[in-house]
């Protein structure tokens, strides 16, 4: 009898609870969304005091950082505080889906860092709130060109002022200095030169992994051309026809591969790994510094250079937005605008942050950054901004992506 | 003295919670997959993705390659696990009270743990193939065999053995040392060989425990993604990490065919539970029900 009671008021309880939660979310429902700010000098006098949210990915230690240590300290002057919530993108996505089928009109995330599939997801959705441009961020008129290709589209996706791009990044090789006698393979056909005559010593991260996708992109554009790539329609059958003769060249290259392609590492940092014991001769990753961090980290060494392919390697930006549900707006807008400011960047670019390239036009760029990445060419063999923007391709529709997955995992993975 | 009343109530809180989340997510996983997602306009309930899924080569095939995996895996940690809590029972003293509590120490320590080192000890560029080649042993890290994301799973398979052989151990010891040693003794007495003792005996004694120890282990082996995601040979993906690399590439409109795989996966898992559950009460030894 007195087990059921305590069972009534478990009942009882999670009742409570319920219609408590059901009050919170109508009260909630019944404000009014708050409204992007008309000029950035208005979005500081009503920033100040509040306290604004960053929804982001939080895997990486050197981004948290630089949020933690740079911007938080530069919003405090603004009289803002920065909260930082580290949270995948897909979680957030979901988060913001659930809280459009419940009809919510203000949320908790104020600013998001986003880009490729879920823009495009989030954008058909109708979730980010805009026009989000150089008239409320003045760091955006000042450092950034609307004209660059990389601020109307984002992964060949509209932007229509939906996003700020606010960190730079493209596909880069790191190669041995000593394992390739300084002749390092700038294109595709040099590396399946290479790999005949080196068997084993060359691998790549298994796609779907971020990375290893975009150098299978990479190995695409080589062989039969971005334009070719662009032009086919996103389903199988048509990206397949296009993208045949890429797969046969990865399948020619695969006996030569390390474990004779049979496997594949499956993290970059696996692949980092075998690269710093000299087993590989080369990897790759999507910061463009990224052989001076490793090299400040203690992993690789002097030997570790960076090199491009002579005809181009994929870039993208990091973009943030505001959702259509953030509470404080005009915070998020202080905040996008300090993310983006000079100051902020320049301390991105060292080495403790991440040492991310600033999405600023080229023609844009204050000198003494520019300065600054060229010299870490110079001493830590990363690449001049003048060569990384020569050789610079744009990524195709995020839509492609998971497609070319799929049959390189058909045609090249399971070929045999 | 903590009475069952204090302890319900203890465990309410969580409970509720729970069971509230779960509960919810479950449903709404279900109400997708059957094609109800308004978010895409997507209103109509229909059994569609359902038989798309059971038509889609590849999702049978890794499928059944997982079944096998899990049904091998949780099946040599049983054997294991069953082998080793049977000489630990019979070495009382310090020394069998000291490998139960080292059998402890496993069950509580994460897979990732496991994961994290496995890849840094047995890795090709792992510590023990450097320090092989350094004392001479080996050529090159190259001619260590792989071990992680090998064709076979055998580190797969190493991380799941670490983890459930001590768990069979631990559940296995309880039942051992709880049950009555008369039996055995009466069975010695009647002339029973030790092989008859233990399979007449012992065996169903401990059958419904060591079964139920089979479904968690079984269970988990099915539905887990980190161990095959860090572990496993990109050519022989396992279903959780197949259905996860589906859901993140933020296909919408696929949502209700992935949620339609999920539902299978769970209903798949429990089936086979289920199957285990009636077969440990059918044998002997059954209607003990795991022995209270």
């Amino acid at each position: 009898m007195k087990k059921r009671k305590f069972l009534y008021l478990g009942l009882l309880l999670s009742l409570c609870l319920l219609v408590l939660w059901g009050c919170g979310s109508s009260k909630k429902a019944a404000d009014t969304a708050d409204k992007l700010p008309t000029s950035y000098s208005q979005a500081l006098k009503d920033a100040k005091g509040k306290t604004v949210t960053y929804y982001g990915y939080g895997g990486s230690d050197t981004q948290n950082k630089w949020l933690d240590e740079v911007v938080a300290p530069m919003m405090k002057a603004k009289g803002v505080t920065l909260k930082r919530v580290p949270m995948d993108i897909d979680t957030i996505l979901n988060k913001l889906t659930n809280e459009k089928e419940a009809n919510k009109t203000s949320g908790n995330m104020d600013v998001l860092w986003i880009n490729g599939e879920n823009f495009y997801n989030a954008k058909k959705l109708n979730l980010l709130d805009g026009p989000v441009d150089g008239k409320i961020i003045p760091n955006m008129a000042k450092y950034i060109n609307s004209s660059d290709l990389d601020v109307k589209k984002d992964m060949n996706v509209a932007i229509d002022h939906l996003e700020v791009p606010y960190g730079n990044a493209q596909f880069v090789f790191v190669g041995s200095q000593s394992m390739f006698n300084g002749d390092y393979p700038t294109s595709a056909e040099k590396m399946l030169t290479w790999a005949k005559a080196n068997p084993g010593k060359l691998t790549y991260v298994a796609p779907p992994d971020f990375t290893g996708s975009a150098f299978v992109r990479n190995i695409i554009y080589e062989t039969v051309g971005y334009k070719a790539l662009n032009d086919a329609p996103a389903t199988k059958a048509g990206i397949y026809k296009v993208i045949k003769p890429s797969l046969d060249y990865l399948n020619e290259l695969k006996p030569y591969l390390w474990s004779e392609g049979k496997t594949y590492p499956k993290t970059t940092a696996q692949m980092d790994k075998m690269f710093a014991d000299h087993q590989i001769a080369m990897t790759f990753s999507y910061n463009q510094m990224y052989a001076a961090t490793q090299k400040k980290a203690g992993v690789f060494t002097d030997d570790a250079q960076t090199f491009v392919f002579d005809k181009g390697t994929i870039g993208n930006y990091n973009y943030l937005a505001i959702p259509k549900t953030a509470p404080d707006k005009a915070a998020a807008v202080v905040l996008i605008n300090t993310m983006l400011s000079q100051k902020a960047q320049t301390e991105r670019l060292k080495l403790k942050y991440g040492a991310v390239v600033p999405p600023y036009s080229a023609a844009k760029m204050p000198s003494a950054m520019t300065e600054k990445i060229n010299a870490t060419a110079e001493t830590d063999h990363t690449l001049t901004t003048q060569t990384l923007a020569d050789k610079r391709l744009p990524e195709v529709s995020g839509k492609k992506i998971p497609i070319i997955e799929s049959l390189w995992k058909e045609y090249v993975l399971n070929a045999d | 003295m903590l009475t069952k009343k204090k302890l319900i109530l203890l465990l309410s809180p969580f409970t509720i919670f729970f069971c509230f989340v779960f509960v919810s997510a479950f449903i709404k996983s279900i109400v997708t997959s059957l094609g109800y997602y308004p978010l895409m306009g997507l209103k109509t309930l229909t059994f569609k993705y359902y038989m798309t899924a059971l038509q889609d080569k590849t999702f049978l095939t890794t499928s059944l390659r997982t079944f096998c995996f899990a049904l091998l895996s949780a099946g040599l940690a049983c054997l294991g696990g069953l082998a080793l809590a049977l000489v630990l029972q019979r070495s009382t003293g310090p020394v069998g009270r000291f490998g139960f509590k080292l059998a402890q120490l496993p069950v509580m320590l994460p897979h990732i743990f496991v994961i994290l080192a496995l890849l840094q000890l047995l890795s090709q560029t792992g510590l023990v193939p450097s320090l092989l080649v350094h004392l001479g042993w080996l050529k090159g890290p190259q001619h260590f065999p792989l071990l992680v994301n090998d064709p076979l799973q055998i580190g797969i398979i190493l991380t799941y053995l670490w983890k459930e052989i001590p768990f069979v151990i631990v559940s296995l010891m309880l039942v051992l040392r709880s049950l009555d040693r008369r039996y055995s003794a009466v069975g010695q007495n009647l002339g029973a060989s030790k092989l008859q003792i233990f399979w007449h005996i012992s065996l169903p004694m401990i059958q419904p425990a060591l079964l139920n120890a089979f479904i968690i282990n079984f269970s988990f082996n099915f539905g887990a993604y980190e161990v095959p995601y860090l572990l496993g040979n990109p050519r022989r993906e396992l279903l959780p990490v197949y259905i996860y690399d589906f859901y993140v590439q933020g296909d919408l409109t696929q949502m209700p065919l992935i949620m339609s795989l999920n539902i299978l996966l769970s209903l798949f898992a429990v089936l086979c539970a289920g199957a285990v559950l009636y077969l440990s009460r059918r044998l002997p030894g059954g209607h003990l029900g795991g022995l209270k």
